[in-house]
């Protein structure tokens, strides 16, 4: 491995390197930094870079050279929508699917882009939506209902004395 | 404590990756799989000063600790040569320096019940950055959201029964904290929350909270809450936060000893006149908080009949809090005695 110090290890999100030199990135391997840009399809880095591994680095809204490989990490495209979580986009923008799909489809969320909310969402669909966090919810407004607690240990007694 | 085994962490891992070790310590993405996949109550992970960036979420919300053997992940400095039981106190990331520095980009880091996190800065975008389970605790930490756009994220959601220590919170665009009820929150750092819709530093998300000897500097709202009761809020220090307290209609807060100064739009503020709570002995007024106590009961016996007044007289304001030898503050207050 011939490892990128300069560019390795680093926190260089929502920056350019555009107009840097090529010759910083080229036949080296930069390792494990965040080159994350807040808008999907950004140019990030020389379009004439050749040889560049990137291995275990979020690359997610980084347009890639031709001249550079991805081994590991990621490099999606991606938006928050008015769901408030982040959805893979087209080159269009369009949304194609939720990024955490895996949590949508447990939560049984749709990941049809149509069924997105027309106006943007108070909390992530996926915090509301989040089964342990609606039982925790539940519970504190168990604890918080002090008649309908009541009932249940009154009910309780009589099922223990209906036992014994 | 009951330690199951202990695990090792370094910035592109060493040797094997199988963490045993710092010749063979795990790198971020070995590091990753471990919490999610094989952690065990017991077990400490001790992380060595570096940057690791994730590439997707660290959830290991579905892995808890115990109450007598919490999973637990602690930083150290990057000169560390102890191993496992034989690391030292002396070892650990105290200084902000030295912390770990994780960045979670897009991404979450979720934490299981009965979790412990020392000596880790942690920064990223995703909604509720760090999310913990219940049970938690957080000590010499730091949490930064940085969302690029403007939006109400947070920096940590601590679930119920958690304690946060000695941290510090800071954001340029959207909240710090997010506390669960039942939860203690003591001597961090709230600073620099401008953001004039969500720079606020903490948000209550449950009742009987605590929030002791915490430093408010430079927030839109230092403490914000929507009807939530039996909170107390003790000797901390509001600093130019534009509203030091922001609730609607909370019962029965407790609010001992708090300090406000250059709040320029209110101290103490419920949007609902709410007479069951309980002031004593806060320092502050309208010449210096624009409106010290507003809509908060002035006139019945649940008012603050000792509040002090005027400069506060701290030795640099806005950057270090301590009092100053000749401070109405000092010999004024009601004392306190921690009970954790």
């Amino acid at each position: 491995m011939n490892l990128n110090k300069k560019y390795s290890y680093k926190s260089l999100k929502r920056q350019s390197f555009v107009d840097v030199d090529a010759r910083e990135f080229n036949h080296t391997d930069i390792v494990g930094s965040s080159f994350y840009q807040n808008e999907p399809y950004t140019d990030v880095f020389p379009s004439n870079i050749t040889g560049v591994t990137f291995i275990n680095c979020n690359l997610d809204n980084v347009e890639i050279p031709s001249g550079a490989t991805v081994n590991n990490g990621t490099n999606k495209h991606i938006r928050t929508m008015n769901d408030g979580e982040y959805w893979i986009v087209g080159k269009d923008g369009k949304p194609v699917e939720p990024r955490d799909k895996e949590r949508y489809v447990e939560f049984g969320l749709s990941i049809d882009p149509k069924n997105i909310p027309a106006t943007p969402l108070a909390e992530p669909i996926t915090f509301t939506n989040d089964p342990k966090r609606i039982e925790a919810q539940k519970i504190e407004a168990l604890k918080n209902d002090t008649a309908r607690l009541r009932q249940i240990l009154i009910d309780a007694g009589e099922l223990e004395a209906r036992a014994g | 404590m009951a330690i199951n085994a202990y695990w090792h962490v370094k910035q592109g891992g060493a040797g094997l990756k199988n963490g045993t070790n710092w010749a063979n310590a795990a790198d971020e993405p070995a590091m990753e799989i471990f919490l999610e996949g094989a952690v065990v109550p017991g077990d400490v992970i001790f992380v060595m000063k570096g940057t690791y960036t994730l590439d997707s979420a660290i959830d290991f919300s579905a892995r808890s600790g115990t109450a007598v053997s919490p999973i637990v992940i602690i930083g150290v400095k990057d000169t560390t040569t102890n191993v496992g039981a034989n690391i030292t106190y002396a070892d650990w990331s105290r200084l902000a320096a030295d912390r770990p520095f994780f960045d979670c980009v897009t991404f979450n880091f979720k934490s299981g019940n009965y979790f412990i996190c020392r000596n880790i800065s942690f920064q990223g975008e995703a909604s509720y950055l760090v999310w913990s389970g219940i049970y938690n605790i957080f000590e010499n930490c730091k949490f930064e959201n940085d969302n690029g756009a403007s939006s109400a994220e947070y920096g940590l959601l601590l679930g119920a029964s958690g304690y946060v220590l000695n941290c510090e919170f800071t954001s340029a665009n959207s909240r710090g904290l997010i506390c669960g009820g039942n939860s203690g929150v003591f001597f961090n750092y709230f600073h620099d929350f401008p953001d004039a819709a969500n720079g606020i530093g903490i948000v209550t998300n449950g009742v009987t909270i605590s929030i002791h000897f915490n430093i408010f500097d430079n927030c839109t709202i230092g403490i914000s809450s929507v009807s939530r009761d039996d909170c107390d809020i003790i000797n901390n220090t509001f600093y130019e936060t534009a509203t030091g307290i922001s609730e609607t209609d909370g019962e029965r807060w407790v609010c001992i000893n708090n300090i406000m100064e250059g709040n320029n739009t209110a101290g103490f503020l419920w949007t609902t006149q709410t007479d069951h709570n309980f002031f004593w002995k806060n320092h502050g007024d309208d010449a210096r908080c624009t409106d010290m106590w507003s809509l908060v009961d002035t006139t019945t016996v649940f008012q603050d009949y000792e509040v002090s007044t005027g400069d506060p007289l701290f030795t640099t304001p806005g950057a270090d809090h301590s009092l100053q030898a000749a401070s109405p503050n000092i010999g004024n207050g009601m004392s306190i005695e921690l009970g954790v």
